[in-house]
């Protein structure tokens, strides 16, 4: 337990549509500079969560606090990535991640300088004219981080955003999330349904149960920090993966159950 | 031979062909006997047309009318649209009826327009105007109610205001479909201001059209619907072109 006040706080989030509950009373807390992944069997409200922290959907009852304070909506210390390719087509690069800081009227000359700063950060150099459609799916991935992080939120949501990547990008991409983490000491909550994901990158690792979603449990990963993805190699990583696995398992099955219905 | 120049060829020497039966069903005098004049008699027609300077008064009236109504069904077309794409209520209410008077030849609206506005631009502008709205406000809307939800959560997201939304999202992610819509209109409105100008007019491309028809000056006439052909064709050349440029954000 810390004793600063959590960055994020959601206290007793419910969602419930017609005739099914989603998500079931979910509380939870996220420090400063934690990374923290919520994992669970897929339809498990994981994304619903996430979306509800962010503003974007309506929850049924529960609260959400930026270093305590109340939000509801959307809220500028929150920012969120996507799995789908979200990044605008019709922008280049520069100008995708200098969106949101265009929408809060910043003046141009500081957009560029702050846009700037983060290509370097998530490593776009060279690619600052380039549209979309040039990029590589990773590629998109770092600029959608990007346009996240350049509004300096004190949290990043992140949904499954290396979820439509193959393995070894998928692997490299965590690395530099890592890194960039590292570096700008970024508070960031992730949502995942790989085991390995989460466990290479998360400092806790939490564990949701089938629909209605709820904490089933909470992991901590003690394994040391700067980390790169060789950690893979650990035994203790193994060991983790394993503990994730023996909790989710029945979940899954259950998850299975419901969605062949 | 090239990817450019072979097309190119074979549309040439289809134009040709054509040319060429044309002069053959004349000079064989087997067909249409002394209503269609032979090629060359249009040619001098035309240049005549051209070199007194006597079309153009007429063809900057048309195009005035076209491109009035066409600028009032755009900004019209798009806005509604955009609004009835986005709102699910308001497309379930209006689309039905768009799409009705849509399918509804737009000279019958004539009569009206000619006693409000009277038988000068003003009734042909009107006319344009109906005709480029319908393609323009269907694409919009089709547009606007396809675009992909993440774009809106991305800008709700970081607290885009509803006018940002419409500005930077809406209107650069339609773009492409929109400008298809603005293309079919534009040739849309060509046709109601011709149309208007061949019932009741004094001027306009329609105007000597009929005009030429009604003293059988057939050289003539086919001169002038020759030019207007060449005028709908230039105007929507030139907006195929920007729309090449606009395919730079084409995803």
């Amino acid at each position: 337990m810390k004793d600063s006040a959590p960055i994020l706080e959601i206290r007793n989030i419910s969602k419930e549509y017609p005739g099914v509950t989603a998500i079931d009373n979910v509380s939870l807390k996220v420090h400063q500079h934690e990374f923290v992944s919520i994992i669970g069997p897929s339809g498990c409200g994981k994304s619903t969560l996430l979306e509800i922290i962010a503003g974007l959907l309506a929850k049924t009852s529960g609260e959400v606090f930026i270093k305590g304070h109340a939000v509801k909506n959307t809220h500028a210390s929150i920012g969120i990535v996507f799995q789908q390719e979200s990044i605008f087509p019709w922008r280049s690069t520069l100008e995708n991640i200098e969106f949101g800081l265009e929408m809060h009227g910043v003046s141009k000359q500081e957009r560029r300088n702050k846009s700037r700063r983060m290509i370097e950060i998530v490593g776009l150099q060279g690619f600052e004219d380039r549209y979309p459609g040039e990029l590589s799916g990773g590629m998109k991935q770092r600029v959608a981080i990007a346009r996240a992080l350049v509004m300096e939120p004190e949290i990043l949501l992140m949904d499954e955003p290396f979820g439509a990547l193959d393995e070894q990008t998928r692997i490299i991409l965590g690395e530099e999330l890592l890194r960039i983490q590292q570096e700008i000491g970024q508070t960031i909550l992730f949502v995942t349904h790989n085991i390995h994901e989460a466990v290479q990158l998360s400092d806790r690792v939490v564990v949701i149960t089938a629909r209605p979603g709820k904490i089933k449990a909470t992991i901590s990963v003690d394994i040391e920090r700067p980390r790169t993805s060789e950690v893979i190699a650990l035994e203790k990583f193994g060991k983790l993966v394993g503990k994730i696995w023996m909790l989710l398992r029945e979940e899954s099955l259950k998850g299975f159950k419901q969605t062949a219905l | 031979m090239n990817r450019v120049t072979k097309p190119f060829l074979i549309q040439a020497g289809t134009v040709l062909l054509c040319m060429m039966i044309w002069e053959a069903i004349v000079e064989s005098r087997l067909l249409f006997e002394g209503i269609v004049p032979s090629i060359f008699e249009i040619m001098k027609a035309a240049w005549l047309q051209i070199s007194t300077g006597f079309i153009f008064p007429h063809l900057l009236v048309t195009m005035y009318e076209a491109f009035v109504g066409f600028a009032l069904a755009a900004c019209l077309g798009i806005a509604i649209g955009i609004a009835l794409g986005v709102e699910p209520f308001l497309r379930r209410v209006f689309e039905p009826l768009i799409l009705y008077f849509a399918a509804t030849p737009k000279i019958i609206l004539y009569p009206i327009f000619l006693m409000m506005l009277g038988a000068k631009f003003e009734s042909k502008m009107a006319m344009a105007g109906v005709s480029a709205f319908f393609p323009i406000v269907i694409n919009a809307t089709v547009a606007a109610a396809g675009i992909d939800r993440i774009f809106i959560k991305v800008a709700k997201s970081v607290g885009a205001s509803s006018f940002q939304t419409f500005t930077r999202v809406y209107l650069p992610s339609t773009l492409l479909p929109v400008f298809t819509g603005m293309r079919l209109g534009m040739g849309a409105a060509f046709v109601g201001a011709i149309l208007g100008e061949l019932k009741v007019s004094n001027a306009g491309l329609g105007f000597i059209i009929i005009q030429a028809f009604n003293h059988f000056r057939i050289p003539e006439m086919y001169a002038s619907i020759l030019l207007t052909f060449f005028l709908a064709a230039s105007v929507n050349f030139a907006m195929t072109l920007m729309s090449a440029r606009l395919r730079r954000f084409a995803y």
